[in-house]
């Protein structure tokens, strides 16, 4: 018997190279036609120090990485323990340690409770004796991990060419070398692990991408031709991505002096015509808050890609969590309207940032795309993306509209053309604060509540208009979960894996979260029986601010929240479905 | 434009019809006024000039000027010139604000601008005070001077804009004094002609908050750069810094450099050429593993 689903997790210092090995895997299995999901975990320090790689590879779809490890390998046991808790390993798990390395392991805590299979390796001593250099042990368990388990060893290959194809002749030969050592000691190990291969059709190669390069990729679909932005864990990527791809479409990318400057920069952008955005993290986010009131004052499009961290201060800078919610839907002096979007897988990135361009331009409104480590710089498969994704752009004034020009003409649907400095007869002068339909600053109570009025009454369009969010599962459930952003991975999996084993479950992810989809919620509600919110917010912050718009039912809502640092499981989601499951049986007839 | 052409644009043109908010003395009708001038002077066109601000006193000047203008927020006029600038570099961009919108709120954004070498002109209007919240200590007001927050009298040393001007990298730095119309005319009009960081520091009295002897001891105090003063030479410059007895007016500093706009281009043509620009599926081509 061989399975379709794998998971293998790496642990070693930093120079150890689980990285490349985790990237190598990930590439063979992709260019395989493979499924693939693999994220990254580091200690704080900047170099050196613990690192881990965990790669899941599937024949089936997959929408979230593994709870537990089938395969895990250990260069060190001291930099394991640093990941107690997070990577945990399947009871039956095939364990590879470094021969070198005599520490004392009791597998039952890291989760090995069944039979575990404990292996271990000279890494060092083979990675020297067949390429005269330790640097190559990665490449070694790469030769072993593929041959004992299946993986496209060919495409790894080719991947190690790829990588050493800049170096000497002689490095690529010698890490070819200990390829080959690591197959030849696979076959001398005396286990049979023949249950344990992959086993899978090859396929048409797939994408392989990370949330922060879809979504910087997202901006240059929509046509952003300017980006600032100041580096913050774990958004820098959306930088790296623009400060080499904008100048190639002809754009600019400015690395500010910090926040403040570069939400400014994005608005004074986006003022003189030119599309605009900024990416950053929760303690960034905090940063750009006045001028978000600004850009919602002066109806200024702009786009602001927030990618979750632990908090709050520094918290878990490079680790997911979802508490910047309230932040972003909330986070303003005055009554400062604004659009909140959160993607919720990789490839959605792209999506909520073209669409997070298109509302801004149409609305003239800033908006917050709320991302998360997790989605942000995992790398997952797809086949394609939907290249034919819409873009649209601001509201021009006509000829008949310019000249005696009202940059805040009070129109129905709120939205009035905007000029930009270049058009003749269109010059107006605007601020941040509160200023009539000419954009002559008041300070009467009568303006400021029609204009505020005006500036909110966008939001309802919007409402109408885009419809961003998922549902799965049964169409009338016992049990429907609410989960938001990544989240929505493990739900997923486990809501579709409950419905194959006849569980009547459902989820509801909203990705346009503000504008609240009201009428979407409601109807999922009516759907379901029991329902479920989870998050990984400490203070519950979904929870909350679905109270704020939805009659939740009393007695039959059930809350999953803790703090983030760990990714929500399957295993959670699965747990929470057994707990409610029976509580359906006394079920309401309405639920709303 | 040239000067042939019938309609020459006035200073009329560059009025807008709203009223400044500004006390009867002030001075910044002088710089306005002189703003005026400057831009018809350059026959600047409206529709493709840019004036920002922050907030302040001084920070209400976009609304008075009939060119596209933003009043924005306390501090980020240069951040946003950034923007308007790296994003439009066709543009003429000119940014304006006090000292407490400057020095220290927007502190940071100056330093960097001036670092840029950011082609924009910035005309600091320094009253040594707080105006619009009505008469705190700024970080230009003098050592021991009382304010409505310094009850014993400020407490902190001074800093003189433009020597920080020059320390981190302005290439055009000059003095002027609201009350010297015909200099001040000249010297904003310089500075929106420089390419690169233009800073002019002109001093621009708070009868309000400083009292009605400023216009009098300054003009007392006015003097001129000598006429062999070599404006490329930073050191000689630096000699015009932290004046106590004297304020001189003039172009202290001029060099040529190459502007934060000159380097984003050479990088957009290093990179992208006279190629046409890749389309989504060319980028995400690129992302095709082991291909």
């Amino acid at each position: 018997m061989a399975i379709q689903d794998l998971t293998l997790a790496l642990v070693g210092s930093g120079g150890d190279g689980v990285i490349t090995m985790g990237d190598m895997i990930a590439l063979a299995a992709a260019r395989e036609g493979l499924n693939v999901i693999k994220v990254e975990a580091y200690g704080p320090q900047i170099r050196g120090g613990e690192s881990s790689t965990t790669v899941r590879v599937s024949a089936n779809d997959i929408f979230a990485q593994a709870d537990a490890v089938d395969v895990l390998v250990v260069f060190n046991w001291q930099d394991f323990a640093r990941f107690k808790g997070e990577i945990v390993t399947k009871p039956d798990a095939v364990i590879f340690s470094e021969a070198r390395d005599e520490t004392e392991v009791d597998l039952a805590e890291l989760g090995a409770t069944g039979n575990p299979i404990w292996i271990k390796v000279p890494f060092i001593d083979l990675a020297k004796e067949a390429a005269g250099t330790t640097l190559a042990k990665n490449i070694v368990t790469l030769g072993l991990l593929s041959e004992l388990f299946g993986l496209p060893q060919e495409w790894i290959k080719a991947a190690i060419e790829k990588k050493f194809s800049k170096k000497k002749a002689a490095v690529l030969e010698a890490n070819l070398k200990g390829f080959d050592a690591g197959i030849e000691h696979a076959r001398s190990i005396d286990r049979d692990l023949s249950s344990r291969r992959l086993s899978y059709t090859p396929g048409e190669p797939k994408l392989l991408m990370s949330g922060n390069e879809c979504a910087a990729i997202g901006a240059i679909h929509a046509g952003c031709k300017f980006f600032a932005g100041y580096p913050i864990t774990p958004s820098s990527e959306v930088l790296h991505f623009l400060s080499e791809w904008m100048p190639k479409v002809g754009g600019y990318v400015v690395q500010t002096e910090d926040e403040l400057a570069a939400i400014n920069a994005v608005i004074g952008g986006s003022f003189a015509g030119v599309k605009s955005m900024t990416a950053t993290s929760g303690p960034g986010l905090a940063l750009m808050t006045e001028a978000l009131g600004l850009a919602s004052m002066a109806e200024i499009p702009a786009v602001i890609f927030d990618v979750q961290r632990g908090g709050p201060s520094t918290g878990l800078p490079t680790k997911s969590e979802q508490s910047d919610l309230w932040q972003a839907l909330f986070g303003s002096h005055g009554d400062a309207p604004r659009v909140v979007i959160a993607p919720a897988d990789v490839e959605d990135c792209f999506h909520a940032t073209v669409e997070a361009f298109n509302i801004a331009e149409e609305y003239q409104i800033p908006v917050i795309v709320l991302s998360d480590q997790n989605i942000a710089q995992r790398r997952e498969t797809f086949s394609a993306i939907t290249l034919n994704h819409e873009v649209k752009n601001r509201l021009v004034p006509t000829p008949d509209e310019l000249g005696d020009y009202k940059r805040y003409k009070d129109t129905p649907s709120g939205v009035s053309p905007m000029s930009w400095p270049g058009i003749k007869g269109g010059v107006y002068q605007t601020n941040g604060l509160e200023h009539d339909e000419y954009g002559r600053p008041t300070s009467m109570h009568i303006i400021h509540e029609k204009m505020s009025d005006k500036r909110y009454r966008k939001l309802w369009p919007i409402r109408e208009q885009y419809h961003f969010y998922r549902r799965y599962g049964a169409e009338k459930a016992d049990i429907g979960i609410l989960c938001w952003g990544s989240s929505k991975g493990p739900v997923k999996e486990a809501v579709l894996k409950a419905n194959a084993a006849g569980k009547k479950v459902a989820a509801f992810v909203p990705q346009i979260l503000y504008p609240f989809p009201k009428h979407e919620f409601e109807a999922f509600l009516r759907d379901v029986k029991e329902v479920i919110v989870m998050e990984t917010s400490f203070s519950a912050q979904f929870y909350k601010y679905l109270r704020t718009f939805l009659h939740l039912p009393d007695g039959h809502t059930h809350i999953f929240k803790r703090s983030g640092g760990k990714n929500l499981t399957v295993t959670e989601v699965e747990e929470q479905i057994e707990k409610v499951l029976p509580l359906a049986a006394t079920k309401r007839e309405v639920l709303v | 434009m040239s000067p042939e052409q019938v309609n020459k644009l006035t200073v009329k043109d560059y009025k807008t019809d709203l009223k400044p908010v500004w006390c009867p003395g002030c001075g910044d009708y002088g710089v306005l006024n002189a703003l005026y001038r400057a831009m018809a002077n350059l026959q600047l066109e409206p529709w493709n000039t840019v004036v920002l601000s922050g907030i302040g006193c001084s920070s209400r000047l976009p609304g008075y000027v009939n060119t596209y203008g933003f009043n924005s927020i306390h501090g980020r006029a240069l951040a946003l010139a950034t923007g308007v600038k790296s994003a439009r570099p066709d543009l003429h961009v000119i940014a304006v604000g006090g000292d407490g919108d400057g020095m220290a709120i927007g502190g940071n954004h100056f330093m960097h601008s001036c670092r840029r070498n950011l082609d924009v002109a910035y005309i600091l209007m320094d009253n040594e005070i707080y105006g619009l919240t009505k008469g705190q200590t700024a970080p230009t007001t003098p050592t021991g001077d009382k304010t409505k927050s310094s009850y014993y009298g400020n407490p902190e040393p001074a800093v003189d804009p433009v020597e920080l001007a020059i320390s981190v990298g302005a290439t055009w730095v000059a003095r002027g004094y609201s009350g010297d119309m015909k200099t001040l005319t000249k010297l904003i009009a310089e500075a929106i002609e420089h390419k690169g960081f233009a800073f002019l520091n002109v001093i621009s009295p708070c009868v309000t908050f400083r009292g009605d002897h400023q216009f009098k001891e300054i003009k007392e105090k006015l003097r001129y750069l000598p006429e062999d003063h070599d404006v490329t030479d930073r050191t000689a410059a630096l000699r015009y810094v932290r004046e106590k007895d004297v304020v001189t007016t003039g172009v202290l500093y001029r060099v040529q450099e190459p502007t934060l706009g000159d380097q984003l281009e050479h990088i957009r043509m290093v990179a992208q050429g006279d190629k046409p620009a890749p389309t989504t599926e060319d980028i995400i081509n690129h992302f095709m593993p082991l291909s």
